[in-house]
Formats: structure tokens, C-alpha cells, sequence
């Protein structure tokens, strides 16, 4: 890979010791990758700050960058915390707990990455524009942004992306080339997904069956909104690790069937009926009487607080149960200037921001199951929690139904 | 037989170890308990294996992309593998294994999976640049 003076004299150590190991994992990632160079990014998520998911081994590398004054030379917002960073109190989170998760934050804000804690970058002023290349990691916005937004960006780890937001770039590889965007598994939609957790379901399905670094075409998927193309998303790079996606018609890279593919043919094609969505509601299960419902995987957005909002005026939330949604300082602010926010909460909901279902401790708050429309979440609260918490998926409407009385 | 791959984070000499190996794709979170480096994901065939001081041998690493944390928390608490070796060069596994200092091969030949089983004892090294996996024992393996 061909480096700058400047790019060798930072993995010579003349910069320090971060930023040659930051500089040097880039180069690592390069090479093996037959990158030309490296190239300059503007936005970085960064994953890896939940306590309850890195722990204190996270906790001191950051404070340790922090120490040192290194920064991030790029506009850069933080994934999700354990908990809400105001509100933990309310959640049932241990104060032992807090201090730890806030030490984190606080380190990470230190070195520039902003503490909004939110697992939508792209719905919280960190919105790439069509084209521009960026360094992402958590796998829910790597999708979006590619996908939805026509960004570019590969799927970096949490690591990987603080290191280039460090540099302020990444190596030239993978989904920012033109070659490597074009579909090339034709997904043949042979349903019509009836709600949101169908497409949910149906990425979760595709995740599990495409090869890494194949790009799904989906074919058949008419009037899918935003949110619904962020739950089908996230599930497939929770379940898979698909990167970038198309939806004929809809995504801004799909215009046409043959354009889609680059003019090539797909290497195979995928069918998905009613059958294989089935087979995810099935796997997604359980028999459990539910102790939380919760929304917000990826974060909500407002369209979806609005929705729920609505579904629940003039209901209240059972005992027994909780109602929690999940999402991001920017979402909530407009939630509540619109009233959604007061609404959920006289139903005996609650919205809580900075975090989520899938990592903050639920199972230490004391939580055994929970439904959630989110096929992502459902894939990771029975492993994060070792079994002690289990989960199904339910479309929202259904889980109102069910958590709610009028 | 030698298996070959790409160094991704080197090392000095041979490593030595029990080979802990398969087909699948590991999510670090999720499939990996940071605090024990045993393998609590439910739906793979090494379920209940501890990963720690083992030539750990998969596909690639699938998920999560805070596994690179886990992969650097599992180094720092002294549960990391003595080496990674995977078929693909991903991200999320390259970056734990850099920041966390665990020997890593990539682009590992994959009749690796084939030819070594669990528990075999294997060693690595690299020659002219080149990463490569042997096992070691008395007597021939007949791999099928």
C-alpha cells in the first residue's frame, strides 16, 4: 500500500504510540486487503461503549487514550452506553454500574467522540451525504449508511473505526470501490411483509443464508419505508454481517434490475416466501411470559414515536409488564416537543435514550423476557444475557395488544 | 501437512497449543464470554470450549463489531487465544487481535478444517513471511 511521508512517519512512532498502532492496524487492514492508499474521512461511529458489553478492559485503553490528549480528527458520536446516561436510576441500574459506564463516555468525549450514544448517527447529525466515504462501525448504521444513504463505508469493529476517526482515514478497500457495491445475490421477494417485523424477519433470514461480501438484491419489496429498511438492515448484519444491500426501486444505487448488477448476472438467486419468514418467527421465540416489551432497535425514530404513540393513547401499560422504547438525545427532543414523549408515558411507558435493550444489563435490572419487533435484538438478548433472559419478536401493534389495556 | 496463511499480527518463534477449531462464523460478542473465554454461543458445534491458550481456528468473525473490544478485553484479562487463524481478513477480529496482541493469520487455507480436530495439538510459525500451521503428533492423521 503506498503511504505518504507523513502516513510513514506516524507508523514510524513519531506521532506516539496510539497512533502508530492506530495507524499500523489501517495498514494491516490495507495490505491484506490490496488496498491502493489511504483516503481521508469527515465522520466516524464508534462502537464499544457499553460497560456491560466491553467491560473494564475497554474502560482503561480509553481513559489511557484520554491521558495521553490524543483526538479524533473526525466528526465522531459514540454507539450506545449500558444505560441512560441521566436516567439510570430509573432504569434499575447499580450505582457501581453507572460510575463505570460514565468513566467510559466521559473518556471517549475526552478524545472528541461525541456522547449521544446512539447506535442512529444518521438520524442524530452525523448524516453522511450520497457518495461520501466514512468509518463506521456498528453493523445496524454500517448497513443504513451504505444501503439506505448511499454512503461509503466498510464494517469496521469498534477498534478499527476509533483508530481511523484517530487518523482521520481508511485504507481504499471493500464498499468504497465502485466494483464491490453491485448486488450479486438476487433476493426474490415472494411475500408481502404485512408490518415491520416481517421486514425484520426478512433480513435476519437473508443475513443468515448470503455469503460475507455478497450484496443482496432485494426484488419484489414495494412501499418499505425508511424504518422498515433499518429493521431489515440491522437483523441481516446481526444474523450475517451483509454490509450494503439494495432494494430495486427504493435504495438510491438500485434504479433498475440491470443496473443493480452492474450488468453482470447475480451469482445466485435467493426466494424467500412466507415459509422462511415463518422459520425466524419460529427460531425468534419462546414460551415465556414477556416482563418488558421494547422498541427501539436500532434506535426509533420519530415517524416510529409518533406510531407508537398513537397506538397507545388511551391505553395503559398492564402490571407487571414494562413498555420501554428506546432512542437517540436528537429523536427525543422532537418526541417530546411533539407531545409523544407525555403520551407513552401517561400510558405507563417510558423512553429512555443513550442505550438499549441489547446492552445495558437487563437481566441484572431483572428482566426474564422480552418482545421486541426487532429480529436483531431478539438474536442477541438470549446470548449477551447467557440464557438468563429469553426473547420473541412481535410486530409493535401486536406487542401493544398484548402489554397494554384500554 | 503445512497450512499457510497471511500474517496479520506476528510473532517470534513457534507457538505451541491445542487446536480449538471450527466452520463457523464467531460473533466475539455474544458467542465468546468476555469474563471466562469460554464459548457460550448456542448455535455452534464448540459450545462450552474455553478459547483461551488454544490455536483458535474459525471462518471469520460475523456480528457484533464491538467483538474487537471483547477480543482486546479477553487479551488484557489473560484469556486470549495463543493464536487467531481465520479464512477471511475481518475487520472486527483484525483490530481486537492488533490492539490486543494476539498472534493472528488470515486467509488461513481452508483444508485446515478438513485435516485438524479439536484438541490436536498444532503448531505456528512464519517462514519467509508466511504464516503457517502445523499439527504435531505421533503417528499419521487420516483425515477422513
Amino acid at each position: 500500500m503506498f503511504l505518504s511521508k507523513e502516513e510513514e512517519n506516524i507508523l514510524d512512532g513519531q506521532k506516539g504510540w496510539i497512533l502508530e498502532r492506530a495507524m499500523r492496524l489501517l495498514t494491516t487492514i490495507g495490505d491484506l486487503n490490496n488496498a491502493e492508499r489511504l483516503v481521508p474521512i469527515k465522520r466516524s461511529q464508534v462502537a464499544g461503549v457499553s460497560y456491560r458489553t466491553v467491560g473494564d478492559p475497554t474502560l482503561h485503553l480509553v481513559e489511557e487514550l484520554a491521558r495521553e490528549k490524543v483526538k479524533v480528527r473526525t466528526k465522531a458520536t459514540q454507539n450506545p452506553a449500558g444505560m441512560d446516561l441521566k436516567r439510570w436510576r430509573e432504569m434499575g441500574i447499580p450505582e457501581w454500574f453507572a460510575e463505570k459506564q460514565l468513566r467510559i463516555c466521559r473518556a471517549y468525549k475526552r478524545l472528541g467522540v461525541e456522547a449521544s450514544c446512539t447506535c442512529t448517527p444518521y438520524l442524530s447529525g452525523n448524516r453522511p451525504e450520497f457518495g461520501e466515504v466514512v468509518g463506521f462501525s456498528e453493523s445496524s448504521a454500517v448497513a443504513f449508511v451504505n444501503s439506505v444513504v448511499g454512503a461509503r463505508t466498510n464494517r469496521h469493529g469498534g477498534l478499527d473505526a476509533l483508530s481511523a476517526a484517530l487518523i482521520g482515514k481508511v485504507p481504499l478497500m471493500g464498499y468504497l470501490l465502485d466494483e464491490n457495491r453491485t448486488g450479486n445475490v438476487h433476493v426474490k421477494v415472494c411475500f408481502k411483509p404485512k408490518n415491520e417485523t416481517d421486514y425484520s424477519a426478512l433480513g435476519y433470514y437473508v443475513g443468515k443464508e448470503v455469503e460475507t461480501s455478497e450484496v443482496p438484491a432485494y426484488d419484489g419489496i414495494k412501499g418499505a419505508s425508511l424504518d422498515d429498511l433499518k429493521l431489515l438492515g440491522a437483523a441481516s448484519a446481526a444474523s450475517g454481517s451483509v454490509a450494503l444491500f439494495h432494494v430495486l426501486g427504493l435504495t438510491p444505487e438500485a434504479k433498475d434490475i440491470g443496473g443493480v448488477f452492474g450488468g453482470d448476472k447475480p451469482k445466485y438467486k435467493l426466494e424467500v416466501t412466507s415459509e422462511e419468514v415463518q422459520s425466524v418467527y419460529d427460531e425468534l421465540s419462546t414460551t415465556e411470559e414477556p416482563d418488558l416489551v421494547a422498541m427501539g432497535c436500532p434506535h426509533s425514530s420519530i415517524q416510529e414515536l409518533r406510531k407508537i404513540a398513537k397506538l397507545i393513547s388511551g391505553r395503559t401499560v398492564k402490571r407487571g409488564i414494562k413498555f420501554w422504547i428506546f432512542t437517540s438525545p436528537k429523536v427525543f427532543e422532537e418526541a417530546k416537543k411533539s407531545g409523544y414523549v407525555s403520551i407513552i408515558r401517561s400510558a405507563g411507558g417510558d423512553v429512555f435514550l443513550n442505550t438499549c435493550m441489547v446492552v445495558e444489563p437487563i437481566e441484572e435490572i431483572g428482566f426474564r423476557c422480552v418482545y421486541t419487533n426487532s429480529a436483531k435484538a431478539a438474536f442477541y438478548i438470549p446470548r449477551i444475557t447467557k440464557g438468563k433472559c429469553k426473547s420473541s419478536i412481535a410486530p409493535l401493534r401486536t406487542c401493544i395488544e398484548m402489554c397494554t389495556t384500554s | 501437512m503445512i497450512f499457510r496463511g497471511r500474517v496479520v499480527q506476528g510473532w517470534i518463534g513457534e507457538i505451541c497449543g491445542k487446536v480449538l477449531i471450527t466452520k463457523s462464523k464467531i460473533s466475539f460478542l455474544g458467542d465468546v464470554d468476555l469474563n471466562t473465554g469460554k464459548i457460550v454461543g448456542t448455535d455452534l458445534d464448540i459450545k462450552g470450549e474455553r478459547i483461551s491458550s488454544k490455536i483458535f481456528i474459525f471462518q471469520e468473525g460475523r456480528g457484533s463489531t464491538a467483538g474487537s473490544n471483547v477480543i482486546y478485553g479477553l487479551s488484557r484479562g489473560g484469556l486470549a487465544p495463543k493464536l487467531i487463524a481465520t479464512r477471511r481478513a475481518e475487520l472486527i477480529t483484525i483490530s481486537g487481535a492488533i490492539f490486543g496482541g494476539v498472534p493472528m493469520i488470515s486467509n488461513i487455507d481452508e483444508k485446515i478444517f478438513n485435516f485438524l480436530d479439536n484438541g490436536n495439538e498444532a503448531k505456528a510459525y512464519i517462514r519467509d513471511n508466511e504464516a503457517c500451521v502445523e499439527e504435531v503428533s505421533e503417528g499419521q492423521n487420516v483425515p477422513f
